[in-house]
């Protein structure tokens, strides 16, 4: 197991250092001067010198390329150009902002996708099945922006339910820190959002568990539990859920993939101060060292993620642990 | 020969998407936006980028529907439904374009990679797991950001991205079929590597093929969508998603539902459309679905 | 005399399709005895599972089942509700060895624990008696106890297969249900498993003083020669022949049976062909008016095909399900010369 743990380890580290080097390179291609998304054009020919040289610009290429690198590891990631503050002081709050709006919505999605899925496979062919398969695939059709909009104008315009946008309302003093999270205001400030980011994300897992489960429930070892007078919800949850699990674990890691897709979205329709409405906002307005190093950020996230669900893969299924070490 | 082939296949995918109600649903809406993209210069009845006069003389600014503009006008005084065709075709140009080009270049990964095994198999593998670790959007708008908002850096920039999912699954079931009888009497036969894959292996994966057409097409409008909503969408090209955008900058979404209500409608029936067929298609890879 | 532990009468169960309904059992009476092992023969599809998924209520919610009479050592097990009939029949009374053990196990718990699991369903015994019963067992059947923390994909077919008996003996069941325990091996390996069987059956009875009957489900007619007490041959959804293993043997009434005796290559006649019934066995959609074997019998008469046969008692404690019983001699000289099969 731990052998495990460090092959995957040892190529995420290949996957991150491959996704900084395309980066590297997507940049470079930039048309025009490929200084430019360093150094702000917007300095005067003497200041760009300086910086160029500082920053070694005029250095041959592979050197550049290590620069980056260490830049990179070290965390020194240049400054902004619209504000010439340091990127990375830039995203450091951002960053927390978005993490916990996708975890808030990530336990709401597998909380209700596991869950129905289950219900679903239960009352297979119900009216319940049949309906919450229609409004699944149709929540996966609707682009979060869609549902995002959809619930401000029902929820915050029509019944001033909830407020409109942004993490805080603006001019309340809080205590900084994990209190932050904890505050009503905050809560009520994250519940649309939220709600818009699980529906993204909800109709993968409800499907596949109900299919699962469905296919589960074929198996000689669930007729097995059966003939030993096991007790249906005791079949359902600890024979056939606890198997059906493992698509979704698989499936989660190419989830969170598209994820921050709608991440970046939700963050734009509801305001929230997170990393997503940051690249926005840099992209626009061509801040390169921003939009660079918050893409770096979110494709760490991506990928980081994916090898904590290889890990709790290998975990939960014990068939895994053969396989992996037969093969090396 | 080869026609009837392909009218017996045709016939055949007909069948088995009308079998099931979902499927007749999304054939029926995909051929309606089919119609509407390729006879657009017919079906506007105005120009999408003029504003317009209503019939009391002043800017037809945010009008609600009615009978001169029946789904409404935008703040610059642009015919919505002249706007939607319009944009129809675009979004429709551009989910079939990248859907296509992306199932092309994951299939040929996924059964290059499953068939051959060893070193290619490790490589193109690890290059998938790489472009795994790429956020979709994010990377939409970097490159959009740093080459410029046309349309066919969309489409370039998606079909980067959407190929990765088609690949993974098409190995594993290539990774199966490979041990079969047939293809090892193939092999026996002395038949060219070429010809097994392509003539032996990729005719059995059509439906698992088909089904991940749609999912392209799909998630291709999606991403579309979203890039455009965040305004790195074509300006030149109008797309649903676009007509977002310029609603969410004008401020009006509180009042004016009806700029907000089409191009969202559009956009969920059209995907649904697709997610529904690719459903029927999943009903047949996996039968135990229906069963019991 | 042994009492009767299992008394079925005229049950039926049939499958909902597309094509039509599937009379996969088609009114079976049969009765199993306490402490004898009853052998059921037929060929594949002939309603064998069907019967075992019918007592166990173990169908799928395609299949209706019916039945004048299943009576279990006492219970009514028509009028059972679902809770009775899990608590006190399930696995406690009667228990099932699945065919194809490898995959009856649930692939991501460990094996002691999915048999402990069995006694904690039904039992209040505390977790040192459950290891200590599971351990037991183990070595009955002859598996190490450390195998118990093992995962089913860590231990090979057989093993799995010495679990699942081991499994089943766990409440002390009056009736095991055995389904092909030997397909899919090679004769040595059948025999071996045969002759195992056997001395768990024994030795587990010693020990633990209960009785246990055994329905042993099987197409190979060499199997249930070996282990019955008592036989049943099915074809095509109904009993054809029921009787004590030496009288089906030495004194075989039914034309089908005759025929299956033919298949089996002797040791003694080496030089004799093999001798087997054309044909093949009907569609269980159709309805088949008269007796199912007709089509293949060669001592068939018009009235074969008119009239269903009553399944009754020509000897004592020996069934059978046809009209001409009256011409056996005949028959049974006869269906020993490849000619007859012929026409």
């Amino acid at each position: 197991m731990r052998e495990f743990i460090i092959r995957r380890s040892f190529y995420t580290l290949i996957t991150l250092f491959s996704v900084a080097t395309i980066l590297f390179f997507i940049f470079r291609m930039l048309p025009g001067d490929p200084t430019a998304q360093v150094v702000s054009p917007a300095l005067d020919e003497a200041a760009q010198t300086r910086l160029k040289h500082a920053f070694g610009l005029d250095r041959p290429l592979y050197v550049q390329y290590v620069l980056y690198l260490k830049n990179l590891v070290t965390l020194n990631w240049g400054r902004s150009f619209t504000t010439s503050k340091p990127v990375f002081d830039m995203l450091g709050y951002r960053f927390w902002n978005t993490i916990f709006l996708m975890a808030a919505g990530l336990c709401f999605t597998l909380v209700i996708g596991i869950g129905g899925g289950i219900i679903m496979a239960w009352r297979r062919n119900s009216a319940l099945d049949v309906g919450s398969t229609l409004v699944a695939l149709i929540l996966q059709s609707a682009p979060p922006f869609v549902t995002g909009i959809l619930l401000l104008i029902i929820l915050s315009y029509r019944f001033d339910l909830f407020p409109t946008g942004g993490m805080l309302t603006p001019g309340i003093k809080l205590q900084s820190g994990i209190l932050l999270f904890l505050s009503m205001d905050f809560l009520h400030h994250l519940v649309l959002p939220t709600i818009t980011v699980a529906f993204y994300y909800l109709a993968t897992p409800i499907l596949i568990m109900r299919d699962s489960m469905l296919e589960i429930l074929g198996s000689d070892f669930i007729e097995l539990a059966k003939a030993k007078g096991l007790r249906p919800h005791v079949i359902m949850l600890n024979h056939a859920a606890r198997n059906a699990l493992l698509p979704i674990v698989t499936v989660s890691s190419v989830m969170v993939g598209f994820a921050i897709g709608g991440q970046v979205i939700v963050e734009q329709v509801f305001s929230w101060p997170g990393m997503g409405q940051l690249m926005v906002q840099s992209a626009s307005c061509q801040d390169y060292p921003v939009a660079q190093a918050t893409f770096m950020l979110l494709a760490v996230l991506v990928i980081v993620i994916n090898l904590l669900a290889d890990i709790s893969y290998g975990y939960l299924d014990p068939r895994i642990k053969l396989v992996r070490s037969m093969q090396e | 020969m080869k026609l009837e082939a392909i009218k017996n296949f045709t016939a055949g995918q007909a069948r088995i998407i009308t079998k099931n109600k979902f499927g007749v649903f999304g054939s029926v809406v995909l051929l309606f936006f089919g119609l509407v993209g390729i006879l657009t210069p017919w079906l506007a009845p105005h120009d999408p980028w003029v504003s317009l006069y209503g019939a009391d003389g002043c800017l037809a600014m945010l009008r609600p529907p009615c009978l001169e503009f029946p789904l409404g006008t935008t703040i610059m005084g642009r015919d919505i439904l002249s706007q939607m065709v319009y944009a129809t075709r675009t979004t429709v140009l551009i989910g079939l374009v990248s859907g296509l080009i992306s199932i092309i270049i994951g299939a040929n990964f996924g059964l290059l990679s499953g068939y051959y095994g060893g070193k290619l198999d490790e490589i193109l593998m690890r290059f998938t797991d790489i472009v795994y670790g790429m956020p979709f959007l994010p990377f939409l708008i970097v490159l959009i950001a740093l080459f410029g908002r046309s349309l066919w850096f969309v489409i370039i920039a998606i079909c980067c991205i959407v190929w990765r999912t088609s690949a993974r699954v098409i190995r594993a079931q290539t990774l199966a079929i490979k041990q079969r009888q047939f293809i090892l009497a193939a092999k026996a036969r002395g038949c060219s590597n070429f010809r097994i894959i392509y003539k032996h292996i990729m005719p059995n994966l059509l439906p698992l093929l088909l089904l991940y057409t749609s999912f392209n097409i799909a998630w291709s409008i999606l991403a579309e969508a979203g890039a455009s909503f965040l305004g790195f969408g074509d300006p030149s090209n109008l797309s649903w998603g676009g007509m977002l955008y310029n609603l969410w900058i004008s401020g009006k979404v509180r009042t004016a539902w009806w700029w907000f209500a089409w191009p969202s409608i559009c956009i969920i029936l059209l995907v649904s459309s697709l997610v529904f067929i690719s459903r029927a298609y999943e009903e047949i890879a996996n039968p135990r679905l229906k069963q019991r | 005399m042994k009492r009767i532990l299992l008394e079925i009468k005229n049950l039926k169960t049939s499958y909902r399709t597309e094509k039509g309904t599937v009379k996969a059992v088609d009114g079976v009476t049969l009765y199993i005895k306490e402490n004898e092992v009853f052998g059921l023969v037929g060929e594949s599809g002939c309603g064998k599972s069907t019967l075992i998924r019918s007592i166990m209520r173990l169908l799928p919610q395609s299949a209706q089942m019916t039945a004048e009479m299943l009576r279990f050592s006492g219970y009514d097990l028509l009028s059972m509700t679902e809770s009775e009939f899990r608590e006190k029949i399930l696995w406690q009374e009667i228990s099932l060895v699945p065919q194809s053990a490898m995959n009856a196990l649930n692939p991501v718990y460990r094996v002691g624990n999915q048999i402990m699991e069995a006694i904690r369903a039904h039992r209040e015994d505390d977790k040192v008696e459950r290891v200590r019963k599971t351990e037991d067992l183990f070595h009955l059947v002859g598996l190490q106890s450390a195998f118990m923390k093992s995962y089913p994909h860590e231990l090979s077919g057989g093993m799995r297969q010495r679990a699942m008996i081991a499994m089943s003996l766990v409440l002390e069941p009056a009736l095991i249900i055995m389904d092909e325990p030997t397909t899919g091996l090679d004769v040595l390996v059948q025999e071996r498993i045969l002759r195992k069987l056997k001395l768990i059956r024994q030795t587990w009875m010693e020990r633990s003083g209960a009785t246990a009957s055994i329905l042993l489900i099987t197409h190979d007619i060499s199997v249930i020669a070996e282990m019955s007490d008592r036989i049943g041959i099915m074809y095509s959804g109904q009993l054809m022949e029921m009787a004590s293993a030496m009288d089906l043997f030495y004194e075989p009434y039914h034309p089908y049976t005759l025929g299956l005796k033919n298949s089996f290559p002797s040791i003694l006649a080496l030089d004799s062909d093999l001798i087997s019934i054309p044909g093949a066995p009907p569609n269980l959609i159709e309805e088949i008016p008269g007796c199912v074997f007709a089509a293949r019998c060669p001592f068939a008469i018009p009235e074969c095909r008119e009239i269903r046969p009553e399944f009754r008692e020509v000897k004592p404690d020996h069934f059978i399900a046809c009209i001409r019983t009256d011409h056996v001699e005949d028959f049974r000289r006869l269906a020993g010369v490849k000619s007859t099969w012929q026409s």
